[in-house]
């Protein structure tokens, strides 16, 4: 253990020795006893402000205070409180299906839907939460700033680029391109540290990083989401965390008790809403994962098995869709499977069980948004009823 | 502050009379184009012929503005990977197209007002009505016309802020839409 030790203290020191070399030495970590915010900060926090307003003021901010109070007491006992240097720490939710998660300098972090959804246990959930909370402490929009020496690029090192795209028009995306790999490390560092101050399984916490790896291969650097433009590759997280937790071999099991047990049963919601916008959006794979996870949650239940009858939809799996569909209705009567078999009856000139289904589907939603088609499909079935 | 929505405003009509001066406005014209289509410019309105869609306004494109293109089915919409099949009911595809607008990143807020079936011509389709709000714009209102026909499906946009240039532009919108003719489905 003593030996696990002390290769821990040198790897630190090798990081903390090239992370000094690559970053600007005048810009102190807000932890640092000498630490006063500068001109560089209050800018950076001022365009913050804007944009936590802003997301504040969209549609894009999840609300459900339940998920996000426990965000923020996961975040004080990561840090030993909210208050980091002068800043007060505020975590938020953004719903966005992408597998990300971003820092302003103003101490705000938004954690998306999307990488919520992915979690399993609370160390995983500690660990990028932590990631983000070292660049706030390290100050790394400054350090960004500071290290290109471009008064232009004061955007530079916000991982808030997403709202470029997410609140869009502002076309800057040439002049912002993330932190650099050495403050992501940087980061990761700080991350392992606060993950064993709060008595996180380190490996267990690094497996989030292994997951979002695995569900992003096959993206490239220009069409993944912002969260790999502006930080390394999850591959290079997943090796990050490795090599340091390898620093230290007896690495202690979950020394305290998890705030919440089964993180992911508080997010069942979260990751339900998610597997929608994916059917939405076409992304029948990432519908899929999030299927199997709701499934092993939930067990077999109607809805997700309207969901899985959607995903065969997608995929082109037009036997499948149908017979899952007839499967959800045995599980349960909802209204969007008898719309959809209603449909799918409709389209095949199967017109008593078309009647059927879609004159149950207008009982059921008498405040259907597609009320008045599905109503012009009833009247064409019934003509065709009529003279059979 | 007040002030801001007035200047933001102002750079618009700016930057929109520019634009008008900046190609060749055609005026209340009969034409058809590389989309066999055939209508009447409305009185007042300047046409823009673009290279996959004709682009008409009154005021100035961001102001208000019309537009009509078609494209083959198989296409994806924007936003999301999903295509507009031909077996897809007409009522499946509005809903497409209202998944395309809510996921659309430069609209931060959206309301649905009507969803109807429509015929123009002997072409079935949709129409959908909508306001929304850009991101870090201004609101606005939307309708859409989706009309399917053989082998294209033809797409109409009109939209225009919510204030003033909307409504000032409907009943230009209205004729163009009742003088339009589709020629090859």
């Amino acid at each position: 253990m003593r030996s696990a030790s002390v290769k821990r203290l040198l790897l630190a020191g090798m990081v903390s020795t090239l992370l000094t070399a690559c970053s600007s030495p005048s810009v102190k970590p807000m932890t640092d006893p000498g630490y006063k915010p500068d001109t560089d900060d209050m800018r950076l926090r001022i365009t913050a402000d804007k944009l936590s307003k802003r997301i504040e003021n969209s549609r894009y901010l999840y609300k459900n205070p339940e998920i996000q109070n426990y965000l923020n007491q996961l975040a004080e006992r990561l840090v030993g409180g909210l208050q980091v240097g002068d800043l007060k720490l505020d975590i938020q939710i953004i719903e966005n299906p992408d597998y990300n998660a971003f820092a302003l300098a103003n101490g705000h972090i938004y954690i998306h839907t999307g990488l919520l959804s992915l979690v399993d246990t609370e160390a995983e959930l500690a660990a990028v939460l932590a990631h983000e909370i070292g660049h706030v402490v390290h100050r790394d929009a400054t350090r960004a700033a500071d290290q290109r020496q471009n008064a232009a690029n004061i955007y530079a090192g916000f991982s808030a680029l997403p709202l470029i795209n997410i609140f869009g028009g502002l076309h800057m995306a040439g002049s912002i391109s993330g932190y650099s790999r050495d403050l992501e490390r940087d980061a990761d560092h700080y991350a392992v540290g606060q993950l064993d101050y709060a008595g996180y399984n380190l490996a267990e916490g690094a497996e989030i990083f292994a997951k979002l790896s695995n569900a992003t291969q096959g993206t490239g650097e220009n069409d993944t989401p912002y969260f790999f433009s502006t930080h390394p590759r999850m591959k290079e997280r997943v090796e990050s965390f490795r090599m340091l937790e390898s620093s230290d071999s007896k690495a202690p099991a979950q020394k305290k008790d998890p705030l919440q047990s089964s993180p992911a049963t508080l997010f069942h919601d979260v990751t339900k809403e998610t597997l929608v916008t994916y059917i939405e959006l076409g992304k029948s794979d990432r519908a899929d994962s999030l299927l199997t996870r709701l499934k092993n949650i939930e067990g077999d239940t109607a809805t997700l098995r309207y969901y899985e009858a959607k995903i065969a939809q997608l995929k082109g799996e037009d036997d499948r869709y149908q017979d899952l569909l007839t499967k959800a209705l045995t599980l349960g009567d909802l209204p969007e499977v008898r719309r959809e078999l209603g449909i799918l009856n409709y389209k095949n000139k199967e017109w008593k069980s078309a009647y059927e289904h879609l004159t149950r589907y207008l009982e059921q939603s008498p405040e259907a948004k597609d009320r008045i088609f599905i109503e012009a499909y009833l009247r064409e079935i019934k003509e065709h009823k009529d003279t059979e | 502050m007040r002030a801001i929505p007035s200047i933001i405003v102002l750079v618009m009509l700016a930057f929109s009379s520019l634009y008008t001066h900046a190609e060749e406005a055609v005026l209340n014209e009969t034409i058809t184009h590389g989309l066999d289509v055939d209508f009447k410019v409305p009185k007042n309105w300047y046409l823009y012929p673009r290279p996959r869609a004709i682009v008409l306004t009154r005021d100035g494109e961001l102001l208000q503005s019309a537009s009509i293109s078609r494209f083959k089915y198989g296409k994806k919409l924007p936003n999301i990977d999903r295509a507009l099949e031909k077996t897809a009911l007409i009522s499946e595809l509005g809903e497409l197209y209202m998944q395309s607008i809510e996921n659309d990143p430069e609209v931060s807020r959206l309301e649905r007002e009507a969803f109807e079936p429509v015929e123009h011509g002997s072409l079935p389709g949709f129409t959908l009505k909508y306001r929304f709000k850009v991101a870090n714009g201004p609101w606005m209102r939307g309708r859409i016309f989706v009309l399917t026909g053989e082998n294209y499906i033809y797409q109409v946009f009109y939209r225009g802020t919510e204030r003033v240039y909307y409504e000032r532009g409907e009943e230009g919108f209205e004729s163009f839409l009742t003088s339009l003719d589709i020629l090859k489905k």
